[in-house]
């Protein structure tokens, strides 16, 4: 699959405050791109350096191939964005809203066009309404209708699910869901409710205080044929040990002090739990965790994660 | 570039604050065309009463013309708060509302996207000052008729003849458009820096209000820094009404007493509008959209 994003050691500073430091990732076409990380972990401000609103210290960005910063133009014509809030013109109904910005990407809108837009986010009924009225799942689906007006190829969803009710939710997921299935579109999302990143992404970048700690498909982060195992034991030192110096060492993963975590293959769950024992380590549980929240808090907090436990 | 300045326009237009200054104007000029039509000649008696001892005056001394010179005077110190509110919220009214993030996502550089909107801000301070000449000058001539213009001073008293009048009107318009747009421009230069419209209209006022008064202070330290201040020159329009005499004190039709001094005036005006214009798109080139 060609590479739509590419990002390369990008950083960002305010200050003396490193908000994205020496990031590199990669977005592929068709990709659903989930983009996580903690508050203040530096997903904005890599979404923003992505629209041009703010300007790297360092690094570079290609999208399709063209440096951001020389192509821009070019690049922002293929590309649909909705950043944290659907902030639209109240003043204006959905359909001026909408037409405002297809003529600012570049395209003459007709009432054939803005209709179909709008009839795609379920707002048809409403184009002349002004958007003061509207409520925050309205504002979020006018949003979306805003970003894909010009039928980009590439939609940029900074919090896409913020203030929006569980019905809001499955709403902007099936959207999301249908961007990608039915039209094609590559999407980078960002988001801080895991379970819903889970149903819709297919590949994951995870960041932490700026920095990139995990990317990858989904499928093989959360392959459902394997298992992340939490081993905690009353000699956790040794555990560990033993874990490092095993057949096992390989699966071992990043984890909090007293607790070792391991990913398995699920038919081999038994082997080890047996090998363990034999091996002089006092288990004192097993436990297994494959969501990706769980995946998500045993990288970015591993000690917060095992407390809450 | 004209669709950006078009869908600018648009959204101007679409905002209940853009009316307030064309009510305004209407309401002041309105109810100052009343109080004289009511109560005009005997306003005019009294502020001719020292000429009438010395002159035979006949003929109608309150016309169209005279009001809309008082209504000039009257009202260039009152508009540019009004300018204000619609130019101070060009980009900081944006940022407010959270829609400049999406602007700027556009593809649309930000130097066109913000000269688009610079140049909005002039074209509704033009179209202020057309308002404001239509209800000034055009219904005053229709209200009160023409005559010859007579201006009283505190040393000497101007009269100009009726034919020789209107086109002083149009470029005294022009020039108060002029001083007008300069207005425009430091509100929307103030703009770029502030979240939210508040501060760049009243930091805008202040700048005028304070260069204003140093103007009126005659001190050797403020001297020194008044022909380079914006404000020193926005009643350069009065220079369209100082005429030329002959030998026989008789009025030389189509003359204007001192034109350099217009014309510098005007120069000085410019150079502030370009100036507040490039400082704009550079800092709106650096700026980082956090809002």
């Amino acid at each position: 699959m060609p590479t739509i994003i590419e990002i390369q050691h990008l950083s960002k500073k305010f200050g003396d405050f490193h908000a994205v430091r020496d990031l590199s990732f990669k977005v592929n076409k068709g990709d659903v791109c989930g983009f996580l990380g903690q508050n203040g972990a530096g997903k904005s401000t890599t979404i923003r350096m992505l629209l041009t609103l703010i300007r790297p210290t360092s690094g570079q960005i290609f999208i399709q191939g063209m440096d951001l910063f020389k192509h821009r133009n070019e690049i922002l014509k293929n590309t649909g964005a909705v950043i944290e809030r659907p902030d639209l013109y109240n003043y204006l109904t959905a359909a001026e809203n909408l037409s405002v910005f297809a003529r600012l990407s570049g395209i003459r809108p007709n009432r054939k066009l803005i209709m179909n837009k709008l009839e795609q986010v379920g707002l048809a009924e409403r184009s002349t309404s002004k958007v003061k009225i509207f409520s925050q799942g309205m504002k979020q689906r006018l949003g979306i209708a805003v970003a894909m007006v010009h039928d980009p190829s590439l939609i940029i969803l900074d919090e896409p699910t913020n203030g929006l009710d569980p019905q809001g939710i499955a709403d902007m997921r099936n959207l999301i869901n249908s961007l990608s299935r039915d039209f094609g579109k590559t999407l980078l999302v960002s988001s801080h409710l895991l379970s819903e990143m889970e149903q819709i992404a297919t590949r994951l970048i995870i960041i932490d205080r700026g920095s990139k700690i995990v990317e990858g498909e989904m499928k093989d982060l959360l392959d459902p044929e394997h298992v992340m195992l939490e081993v905690t034991a009353s000699n956790p030192d040794l555990c560990y040990q033993w874990v490092c110096q095993s057949s096992w060492r390989e699966f071992v993963q990043p984890s909090a002090k007293n607790v070792t975590v391991i990913k398995v293959q699920q038919g081999n769950i038994p082997v080890f739990t047996r090998e363990l024992v034999l091996a002089g380590i006092d288990v004192v549980s097993i436990k297994p965790r494959n969501t990706l929240e769980e995946y998500f808090l045993s990288l970015t907090n591993p000690l917060k994660n095992v407390e809450s436990n | 570039m004209w669709n950006l300045i078009s869908i600018e326009l648009f959204k101007v237009f679409r905002k209940p604050r853009t009316f307030i200054a064309f009510a305004a104007i209407s309401a002041i000029v309105g109810l100052i065309q009343m109080g004289f039509y009511v109560d005009g000649e005997s306003y005019i008696k009294f502020g001719m009463q020292a000429l009438s001892d010395s002159f035979d005056i006949d003929g109608k001394v309150l016309n169209g013309y005279l009001l809309a010179y008082i209504i000039l005077q009257t009202l260039l110190i009152h508009v540019p708060l009004l300018i204000a509110l619609v130019a101070g919220d060009m980009i900081s009214g944006e940022a407010n509302m959270g829609t400049l993030r999406l602007l700027v996502t556009k593809p649309v550089s930000r130097d066109k996207l913000i000269s688009a909107k610079f140049l909005a801000s002039c074209i509704y301070t033009l179209m202020l000052l057309v308002w404001m000449a239509i209800w000034a000058l055009f219904v005053s001539m229709l209200i009160f008729g023409t005559d010859d213009l007579i201006i009283m001073k505190s040393e000497l008293v101007t009269q100009i003849i009726e034919k020789d009048t209107f086109w002083r009107y149009l470029a005294a318009f022009g020039f108060a458009a002029l001083a007008m747009v300069t207005v425009a421009s430091l509100a929307f230069f103030l703009s770029i820096f502030a979240e939210n419209s508040i501060g760049p209209i009243i930091a805008c006022m202040s700048i005028v209000i304070l260069f204003t008064i140093l103007n009126t202070l005659n001190l050797p330290i403020f001297n020194i820094v008044k022909p380079y201040l914006f404000t020193s020159h926005m009643l350069a329009w009065k220079g369209f009404f100082d005429v030329k005499v002959n030998a026989d004190n008789e009025q030389i039709i189509g003359s204007v007493e001192n034109i350099p001094a217009v014309m510098r005036s005007a120069g000085i005006l410019t150079i502030h509008i370009i100036g507040f214009w490039a400082g704009s798109i550079i800092a709106f080139r650096r700026k980082d959209i956090l809002s």
